[in-house]
């Protein structure tokens, strides 16, 4: 009766031109907004992955850093940066941006939240004039660009709770269930976008459920073994898209098997990364630390060579027994391999790897950690696989200096080079992006030597959509969802 | 009749899983991507799972697992039990204050609550899932027990014995748990698959199973995603699951009521044995 | 009811003792948890964990402090109402879970009321000698739930329902079209242990010699039946029915991943994960308050039907 209620009222707003507006879109999602502050946790990420929050800085589908609020950066002799606003962007209550909202909503967010001095320390701003703002931060950066395309740097005005300037608005949000959005009547080509209703849910088989019950337009992040089904209904197409979440295998050089490169190199050469693409049905064998088609990215696929692996172990002093398995001065080579189960596809590695690495003589015992995190940071293990967005901001210096500087804080293969931290120490100096991509493909290179950690995949993820979104296209992993160019056909 | 039926479908189980977990027919590791989602042949039985695993290999192997698991939970729910609501009914009033808030404790909280706490604090693993159950189980039986105990304990002949100087342990031993048994096991009967099913509820929240080590529930969650497209990864786990289930059932019920005239024929009707109140 | 009062000042006393003991237990657990929550935060932003970015969040979180600190300041602020932030979202641990009670109230109170109205005919039959079925219905049901996860049980009923058979929207539909099959699983996997013990009690009224006198006296067996067993059945289920109430504060976390109901179970599972203590301690003892309010109130309610008893018999 309700619907009929309400069918009977859209179908009357419906008839008045002037209230015409695209029936509402439902998203299905595996994570939402937990606040719509910015000062709050990590709601910058959410609000910018629902099309609501911008930043002055953005990472564009091809990965490369371009203004969003921002028309252009510069770089003064003290250090600081100077940014240029855009004119004419308007916030969703139709104030003006000015710098001084940009000033005081960074400012704010940088004093409030942590997350937002992770980078760089604490930022302070002082406008300049109408379009220009400096900025100075704690710790010198030469990329600030990228820094402030980090999901933490969102523009709001407080009026006084935070108003954004994106595509949409937040008219509702229930936390933990869902969000209503209504397009931004200040954001250009408001008439064409649809409401939008976000729907979280914890389960992604649930989510394929629904989205063959036909209650989303869009299901974003499905798991690959509903796709066969998906796929056979006519109203769902599926799109599957390369994300920046690297699979690797940390190697914990701490440990007596495995402080030998020769025993890490080995076990990287012996990894056939095409069957692991195979065992979770998507994706593609990693290149290096970074997937391809980023700017920084390496073109070729890391080589899979049992034989050379077999070599390297042998000149290991790591000798077959007549069971076919290796061991030195009584010493068997048996490894622990630990993975987590937020991240399933690690956990379907497992049993692959230990088949892989069992051909090499090899002895793996696995195990599964809720906490892989303070497992890694302990060095609580042998090899641990591990899924981490290796560019969230467009830039690669990030995860080189936490994964592989002494004492970076993802190092946990407990890895120490010193022609990698001089190397490490050159990209914090170079601003050139070209120069910066070039040492990051160096840095890689001298990793692939050292073998701390061994780059297992590039996965895909799955994006399922209903007949009015079937035009859509996903990139930027789960950074950017709701965009302004989610036009319902 | 009915015991025995149960104790066969055990007894079948505990043969062909021991003989299945010493020799497995197929490497329960063997990883084969060129054979997912097998079909049954001479070599895998029940056909091969999403990475191409022999599945009857793996059922085997995962039967001891999970009946073991099964067995130190209930030990420890029972055992746990009886210490607390027999120390209660007979210790003096401050210690069975003791004991019972402790009871009373564990009972409170839900048992998944109680279960995923012990793994957060434990890791994942069978036994560390049967301890979460276990414990919020003792906190129940320990009532339950304290209950029935303290009913019989007012009893004349009891009173009897206790004036002829027998010790408070031997009361329990000879008066009290007589008395308890019989609703421990009827209450277990309906209670002791869930430790399987725990299990796999906590793998499906998210806190990890191992499937280099596979048990029932373990798998259940593993090919969870299979449902649709090769059920029968599901439902060999589940069968396995049901016949456990329904072997302990049958052994632990106590016989149903004999049949009783209907009423209408005026006939007494047996009394049937008083619950707890809690 | 003249016995009343001072049992329930004991149990209100018994009730009090408890809380001072669970507060220290409930500081306690989440910090037991290997994990530390600052470390686990920034990994899961994708941002660096290094000494420094671990300590501020610490220092923000006030995890920096001693234990006893810690302690006293917590004991300090729940005994003024003010339950902190949670440290995952920042926002106020009170307004989280008040935003996703309601939902878990609803899914586990709503099952076992259906699982009590359910349950009484099934004992009311037993009872009058038709219940020759019972065993066999009760028992394999009892046998189902123990074997059919609830995980695959609400996965394919869902799909039935809505993929295949779209009768209901029961992800984005109205809050009725959602709970429906949360709300009859939790009945399902409830109805066999309550049912057992109607059956009891109806069967245990049914041999008592005032209702054989009431036979004699010509009332028809229903009748007798329904004027005589309404208060034992009543008290037993109560009975019953007091440790089940743990459904309805922690006990459907499966049920809700599975329907995306954002209550309060899944909630706390995510809370675990992030070793988010904030959240956690006021859950456990909200849990422990919760659960010491039903047991009070199943006592008030014994008291109340049954005039012979006094309240709190166990």
């Amino acid at each position: 009766m309700r619907r009929l209620l309400a069918a009977v009222a859209l179908l009357a707003v419906g008839a008045l031109p002037a209230l015409a507006q695209p029936t509402r879109l439902t998203v299905g999602q595996t994570f939402m907004a937990a606040s719509a502050d910015p000062a709050e946790g990590n709601a910058g990420w959410a609000l910018t992955s629902h099309g609501v929050g911008e930043t002055l800085f953005t990472v564009n589908a091809e990965g490369q850093v371009t203004g969003q609020l921002a028309e252009a950066i510069q770089r003064e002799g003290d250090g600081s940066w100077i940014v240029t606003l855009r004119s004419g962007r308007r916030f969703a209550d139709g104030a003006p941006m000015t710098t001084a909202d940009v000033a005081a909503s960074l400012g704010r967010t940088s004093e409030k939240n942590a997350a937002a001095r992770a980078s760089v320390g604490r930022m302070t701003l002082a406008t300049l004039d109408e379009r220009r703002v400096r900025i100075t931060s704690e710790r010198p950066t030469p990329v600030m660009a990228a820094v402030l395309a980090e999901w933490p740097f969102v523009v709001y005005r407080l009026a006084p709770n935070p108003v954004f300037s994106g595509p949409y608005m937040v008219e509702n949000l229930r936390p933990g269930d869902g969000l209503s959005l209504q397009p931004n009547p200040h954001f250009p080509g408001a008439a064409n976008r649809a409401p939008v209703a976000l729907k979280r849910f914890p389960d992604a088989q649930t989510m394929a459920v629904a989205l063959e019950a036909g209650e989303l337009d869009l299901a974003f992040n499905l798991p690959a073994e509903a796709l066969p089904r998906l796929k056979s209904r006519s109203a769902v197409t599926v799109k599957s898209f390369l994300v920046g979440y690297q699979y690797m295998m940390v190697m914990n050089t701490r440990r007596d098997h495995l402080a030998d490169a020769r025993v890490r190199r080995a076990i990287d050469l012996g990894i056939n990364r095409a069957q692991l693409v195979q065992a979770v049905q998507g994706g593609e064998p990693a290149t290096g630390a970074f997937a391809r088609g980023l700017p920084f990215a390496l073109a070729e696929a890391r080589p899979f060579d049992a034989t050379a692996a077999n070599r390297l172990l042998d000149d290991a002093g790591w000798r077959r027994g007549t069971d076919g398995r290796r061991s030195k001065d009584g010493k068997a080579l048996d490894l622990v391999l630990v993975a987590y189960p937020q991240r399933a596809d690690l956990v379907t590695f497992q049993p692959v790897l230990r088949a892989q690495l069992a051909a090499l003589g090899i002895g793996i015992q696995t195990r599964v950690v809720d906490n892989a995190g303070a497992v890694g940071t302990a060095g609580d293990f042998d090899l641990l696989l591990w899924a981490q967005h290796t560019a969230p901001a467009g830039d690669p210096g990030f995860f080189l200096n936490a994964m592989f500087r002494t004492g970076g804080g993802n190092n946990y293969a407990g890895f120490s080079s010193a022609i990698i931290d001089a190397q490490l120490d050159r990209l914090a100096e170079t601003g050139d992006l070209a120069a910066r991509a070039a040492l990051a493909a160096e840095i890689q290179r001298q990793v692939f030597a050292a073998a701390p950690v061994s780059f297992l995949m590039t996965p895909a993820w799955h994006v399922g959509l209903g007949p009015r979104l079937a035009q859509y296209e996903p990139w930027g992993s789960d950074y950017y969802v709701v965009r302004a160019d989610l036009l319902p056909r | 009749m009915r015991q025995l039926t149960g104790l066969v479908i055990l007894g079948l189980m505990a043969l062909l899983v021991t003989a299945g977990a010493l020799l497995p027919p197929q490497d329960i590791h063997a990883v084969d991507l060129l054979n997912r989602h097998g079909g049954s042949d001479p070599l895998h039985w029940l056909g091969t799972d999403h990475l191409g695993r022999d599945l009857f290999s793996r059922l085997a192997s995962g039967g001891w697992r999970a009946m073991l698991a099964t067995a130190f939970a209930v030990m420890l729910g029972v055992s746990g039990g009886l210490v607390l609501g027999l120390g209660a009914a007979v210790a003096p009033a401050g210690l069975r204050a003791v004991l019972l808030r402790a009871a009373d404790m564990l009972a409170l909280l839900p048992e998944l609550v109680v279960a995923i706490l012990v793994v957060a604090i434990f890791g994942f693993s069978p036994w560390s899932v049967a301890l979460g159950i276990g414990l919020g189980a003792a906190g129940t039986y320990g009532l339950m027990v304290h209950g029935l105990a303290a009913s019989t304990l007012g009893h004349p002949f009891v009173l009897a014995a206790q004036a002829l100087g027998v010790s408070p342990v031997g009361i329990a031993r000879r008066h009290v748990l007589p008395a308890v048994l019989p609703a421990l096991r009827s209450y277990l009967a309906s209670h002791a698959g869930q430790i399987v099913m725990q299990y796999a509820a906590l793998a499906f929240l998210g806190f990890g199973a191992d499937s280099g080590a596979p048990d029932w529930g373990a798998m259940l969650y593993e090919y969870r995603f299979h449902l649709f497209d090769d059920p029968a990864l599901v439902l060999w786990p589940g069968l396995a699951i049901l016949f456990f289930v329904l072997g302990l059932y049958l052994t632990l019920e106590p016989d149903a009521a004999p049949r009783r005239a209907p009423l209408r024929h005026r006939a007494p009707v047996p009394l049937a044995p008083r619950l707890p109140a809690e | 009811m003249n016995q009343a009062g001072p049992s329930f000042t004991r149990t209100l006393g018994r009730g009090l003792l408890l809380f001072g003991l669970l507060s220290l237990a409930v500081f306690l657990l989440p910090a037991l948890m290997p994990g530390d929550p600052a470390l686990t935060t920034l990994i899961e932003r994708n941002q660096e964990p290094t000494a420094g970015n671990i300590a501020a969040l610490q220092a923000e979180w006030g995890l920096d402090d001693t234990l006893p600190v810690q302690y006293g300041r917590w004991v300090g602020q729940v005994l003024t109402g003010d339950w902190g932030a949670s440290l995952r979202s920042g926002r106020p641990v009170a307004d989280e879970i008040g935003a996703r009670l309601p939902w878990s109230v609803a899914i586990g109170g709503g099952g076992l009321l259906l699982a009590v109205l359910l349950c009484l005919p099934v004992g009311f039959a037993a009872a009058l000698g038709q219940g020759g079925w019972f065993d066999r219905i009760t028992g394999l049901l009892s046998v189902a739930v123990q074997t059919a996860p609830a995980f695959l049980i609400a996965v394919l009923l869902a799909w039935l329902l809505s993929a295949k058979l779209r009768w209901i929207s029961v992800y984005t539909g109205p809050p009725g079209e959602r709970l429906a099959i949360p709300v009859l699983l939790v009945a399902i996997y409830t109805f066999p242990p309550l049912a057992r013990v109607a059956r009891h009690a109806f069967l245990t009224v049914a041999a008592e010699p005032y209702f054989l006198t009431a036979l004699a006296k010509g009332l028809s067996p229903a009748r007798a039946l329904l004027t005589h067993a309404s208060r034992p059945v009543a008290l037993v289920l109560i009975a019953a029915i007091t440790p089940q109430m743990a459904w309805t504060i922690g006990g459907t976390a499966v049920v809700e991943v599975i329907f995306a109901i954002p209550g309060l179970s899944q909630f706390i599972v995510e809370s675990v994960v992030a070793r988010d203590h904030a959240v956690l301690r006021v859950f456990i003892l909200l849990v422990a308050l919760g659960m010491i309010g039903v047991h009070l109130l199943a006592a008030f309610a014994r008291a109340g039907i049954d005039h012979r008893r006094p309240a709190c018999a166990s």
